[in-house]
């Protein structure tokens, strides 16, 4: 069995028992055997997911802990089912055929889109392509850190997520004609500010943020997410949400015309400097030069002018 | 309202970039909340800056808001509506006493219970000295009744007959008594030892909250009949086909296994009270004893609102609501067994698992039987992944490969492939 530590063969083998003994508990626990699953097969998949997760200097404790926190059951299931084993098939289709069209249901919306997604993940789920000869299956990539529920629900969205956004960049020449999509300005990128050190400002306030504020505002005002949505990904209250929104987008402020100023801008200037966006003032010089230059001026002068 | 962000941030926040993307693994144990610290970061980073692992996980957060399962533990006896309900307990209790009070003193001294009933009600008190005796009663019945309906169901016999509105589900329900304390069911242990005749004197059948209503007589019929099958002595059926019964009590005492459940049945006056019956040897006893039991026992009073939901947790945890849903506690049915299949009708309830794993409960899982099907002497062994019951008789349990059907409410099965 290998080993999660990188000392010598010494300690390699002191620490295989305790670990030998722990794998041996999570095989039973899992019931694993009933799914087709030998003891040797399941030591290797933990060992695998251990070794994915964990970093290289874990101890064998750390390790079997970590290992007994998965899902392992279901990872059995799943593994076994990956394996070939038509017992474990029937089994996981008792359980979850179900669920997966009606979780497709629900991310989907609509129920011909919904099925064909059940449909194409159910391919890949059973394995119908095939790698080296062998049958290649998506459950054999479950490490059980979730529910197998979840997981499903997880690669269902993810599906979901890349053919929205196939779709997008293929919309056919119909479509945009209609939409007038052709029409439309090329979406700028994001441009520099006026002021190299407005920019440098803001994205030092932002480092300094905690990763759930960050992922708030991001869900808040890039997604356009409820407070609802943002709090049901997190698991807390709406109520928490919109006060956190609203101190973030204070204390924001705050930070950034205190870098501003420490810049050496004064405090009028960096609030100006903050409120002002330099695109919008673009956009109105092009809207009047656009606007000046439509009607050209003495066109009768002009005329005699080209024929003289 | 929420204060905006300039728009020269959002425009840093959007050009962001992010790294490698989380496994489907990561994201579902985000999702679920099953994440260390350290990870749980890591992932909200990426999250941070990337716009498709945020709508997945926007895709695969549960459909209803979370709350912590925690929360009512952790919830101070301070809290709002810990305060609430307390008031209006207290305001319950007042006005019960008051009109015990009012009703034994007219009884010896009506001059008096005109003084008080004025007192009580200034407002009305120069009407009430003109109305008669009988509509003063009136009064005092409908301000007991108002209270009644504000707070929900208290038990007293005196008290007129309150109806409940008609759940979606019909439940059928035995009225416990009033207790005053939990005193009073060590002494009535005794009680519970009576034959079923007295049982049935004593206990008053309740159907929908109310005390058999005229336009519930075909349900009650039918009640009747069930709890008749209850008092039924087993048929005689051949030993080869009877199945084991062994009964287990829940890991807590029934009082103590959900502390919600029994403040309700306290501040309702009503209490659990269950004879523990044990099986002498020989399967024909077995059921007697079983029989007797349930006839004897007295079930929690529950309102209609309080109709328990069952669900079962991907580790396969049986977890019981009183509250529609809002809040689940898990159950222990039996230590370290993975439940697949559940099915429940009213107070009844049967779970199946790994290993032929079959359990039992009448009184809403505070006690489990377990019980082993069997057909001529083979025993159930394999996972049982599904389950229906559709009343106390009639029921199926689903393995991989086979179908055992029960017609007397798990007493005998018989078995089908697939």
């Amino acid at each position: 069995m290998s080993t999660l530590t990188n000392d010598g063969v010494h300690s390699e083998e002191k620490s295989a028992s305790p670990l030998e003994s722990v794998m041996l508990e999570l095989y039973i626990r899992s019931g694993a055997q009933a799914f087709g699953l030998e003891r040797e097969q399941f030591c290797a998949i933990l060992t695998e997911i251990a070794h994915k997760y964990l970093p290289g200097e874990t101890s064998p404790q750390a390790a079997g802990e970590f290992c007994g926190s998965l899902r392992l059951e279901e990872l059995a299931l799943a593994r076994a089912c990956a394996a070939g084993s038509e017992r474990s098939w029937e089994v996981f289709l008792t359980r979850y055929r179900a669920k997966l069209y009606e979780i497709a249901g629900y991310i989907a919306k609509e129920s011909s889109a919904a099925r064909e997604l059940a449909d194409s993940l159910y391919a890949d789920l059973y394995g119908t392509s095939e790698r080296d000869g062998k049958r290649v299956s998506k459950l054999a990539f479950y490490t059980g850190r979730g529910s197998l529920e979840g997981w499903l629900r997880t690669v269902l969205a993810q599906e979901y997520v890349n053919r929205y956004r196939k779709r997008k960049r293929l919309v056919s020449l119909d479509e945009e004609a209609e939409e007038g999509v052709q029409f439309a300005a090329v979406q700028a990128e994001a441009t520099p500010s006026a002021d190299p050190r407005l920019d440098q400002a803001i994205d030092d306030a932002l480092k300094g943020l905690e990763a759930e504020d960050k992922y708030v505002l991001a869900s808040y005002f890039l997604d356009d997410r409820t407070l609802a949505e943002v709090a049901r990904t997190l698991g807390v209250h709406e109520s928490t949400i919109s006060r956190k929104v609203d101190k973030l987008a204070k204390n924001l402020r705050k930070q950034i015309l205190s870098n501003l100023t420490r810049g050496g801008m004064s405090r009028r200037q960096a609030e100006e400097a903050l409120l002002t966006d330099v695109r919008d003032l673009q956009v109105n010089i092009r809207s009047r030069l656009v606007q000046e230059s439509a009607a050209p001026a003495f066109p009768e002068k002009k005329a005699k002018a080209s024929e003289g | 309202m929420n204060q905006g962000l300039p728009k020269l941030v959002v425009e840093r926040l959007r050009a962001a970039q992010p790294d490698a993307h989380p496994d489907a693994d990561l994201l579902t144990a985000f999702a679920e909340k099953s994440l260390p610290a350290r990870e749980r970061d890591s992932v909200l980073q990426h999250l941070a800056a990337c716009g498709d692992c945020r709508e997945v996980v926007a895709l695969t957060a549960p459909e209803q808001a979370v709350v912590p399962a925690s929360l009512p533990a952790s919830r101070s006896w301070l809290a709002w509506p810990y305060l609430r309900w307390g008031a209006a307990l207290a305001c319950v209790v007042v006005v019960g006493a008051a009109v015990t009070l009012r009703q034994e003193r007219h009884a010896t001294q009506p001059a008096e219970k005109d003084e008080e009933i004025a007192a009580t009600q200034p407002a009305s008190s120069q009407r009430d000295e003109a109305a008669p005796v009988a509509q003063k009663q009136q009064v005092a019945d409908r301000l007991e009744k108002s209270e009644k309906d504000a707070k929900g169901k208290v038990e007293n016999r005196k008290a007129p007959a309150v109806a409940a509105p008609a759940p979606a589900t019909r439940q059928l329900t035995l009225q416990a008594r009033n207790y005053d304390s939990l005193q009073s069911l060590a002494d009535d242990k005794t009680r519970a030892d009576s034959p079923p005749a007295r049982a049935k004197e004593q206990n008053e059948v309740v159907v929908n909250g109310a005390a058999a209503p005229a336009e519930n007589k075909a349900d009650n019929q039918k009640d009747a009949d069930q709890r008749e099958y209850l008092k039924m002595p087993p048929a005689a059926v051949p030993p080869a086909a009877m199945s084991e019964t062994v009964e287990v009590t829940a890991a807590a005492p029934a009082v103590q296994t959900d502390s919600a459940s029994v403040q309700k049945a306290q501040t309702t006056g009503a209490l659990v009270a269950r004879k523990a019956a044990k099986a002498p040897g020989g399967a024909a006893g077995k059921m007697n004893q079983m029989s007797d039991a349930r006839a004897a026992s007295q079930l929690t009073s529950l309102d209609a609102s309080l109709a328990a939901r069952w669900t079962l947790s991907p580790e396969g945890v049986l977890q019981r609501s009183l509250d529609s849903g809002t809040t689940w506690t898990p159950i222990n049915v039996s230590p370290n067994l993975v439940l697949r299949a559940v099915s429940a009708s009213g107070f009844e309830v049967w779970v199946g698992g790994a290993s032929g794993a079959l359990f039992h409960s009448l009184d809403n899982g505070a006690h489990w039987t377990q019980v082993q099907p069997s057909v001529n002497g083979n025993t159930l062994t394999s996972d049982i992944i599904g389950l229906e019951f559709k009343d106390l008789a009639h029921g199926q349990l689903t393995t991989a490969d086979e179908m055992w059907t029960t017609s007397d409410g798990g007493k005998t099965w018989s078995r089908t492939q697939k």
